[in-house]
């Protein structure tokens, strides 16, 4: 596999199967397929999309979704370049 | 509210269909909003660079005081009482070897608090340290309160 600096493969990305899972999580890594992609492409570009997320929430004081969550997992490059997942409880 | 309005099945749906969350109708200023459209563009190679995100994001350090009661909030339904909160501030930044910190100094009562800028690696290698995030303070503000509860914040590297 060809190394793209800057983005790293994953084989799947933190879930746990409900939104509050995907809510950071940019479309094209939630569904590469939609996005003409064959695997999960985590980049700079999606945790730009995670962070502004974040942003949103902080400043607005809204969550995405109504239903109440203990634990959060935030998709992102790592310094290493590895896929990385922050796990946020609340 | 954004999606508080649907189910997750509902929401993942509209997610997945390229709908973002609507704006407030206070809270998000008109700078901080379209920046954050910018953000959650369907196309990544629209979205800002996450230098241009860094710089963006210390400019919203100043947003303009919103007071927010969470009674009647769903999502915030735990919390006791009538609880109030104003973030007074938001400083989020990405350094060049893409550190991210996050800040959010608030009111709660009637003292003034700021979330520690900072969180370590459960596992203790400060290496793995690269992204500091703190308890999004607005929130879960009962979970921000106590250093206690903010090293329950795990990072794990896949």
């Amino acid at each position: 596999m060809v190394a793209v600096p800057g983005t790293s493969v994953a084989s799947h990305i933190q879930s746990g199967g409900d939104i509050d899972n995907y809510r950071y999580s940019a479309p094209e890594i939630q569904w590469p397929e939609d996005h003409g992609a064959d695997k999960i492409l985590i980049t700079k570009e999606s945790d730009v999309y995670g962070i502004g997320m974040i942003v949103y929430e902080v400043s607005s004081h809204h969550r995405m979704s109504s239903e109440p969550r203990v634990e959060s997992h935030l998709n992102l490059l790592g310094l290493d370049g590895k896929h990385a997942v922050l796990q946020i409880q609340r | 509210m954004p999606y508080s309005k649907y189910n997750d099945n509902v929401t993942l749906a509209k997610i997945q269909a390229g709908e973002i969350p609507q704006r407030p109708s206070d809270g998000i200023d008109d700078g901080v909003w379209v920046f954050l459209e910018k953000c959650w563009s369907r196309d990544p190679g629209n979205r800002p660079s996450t230098a241009r995100a860094c710089d963006a994001f210390l400019q919203f350090r100043n947003l303009p005081q919103a007071t927010h009661t969470t009674e009647g909030r769903t999502g915030l339904a735990e919390l006791p009482g009538k609880l109030r909160l104003q973030a007074q501030s938001i400083k989020i930044s990405l350094n060049k070897s893409r550190q991210y910190q996050l800040c959010v100094k608030f009111k709660y009562g009637n003292k003034n608090h700021m979330t520690s800028p900072t969180t370590k690696a459960v596992d203790g290698s400060d290496e793995h340290t690269w992204f500091a995030f703190t308890p999004v303070l607005p929130l879960f503000p009962l979970f921000s309160l106590t250093q206690e509860r903010s090293r329950k914040l795990v990072y794990r590297n896949k």
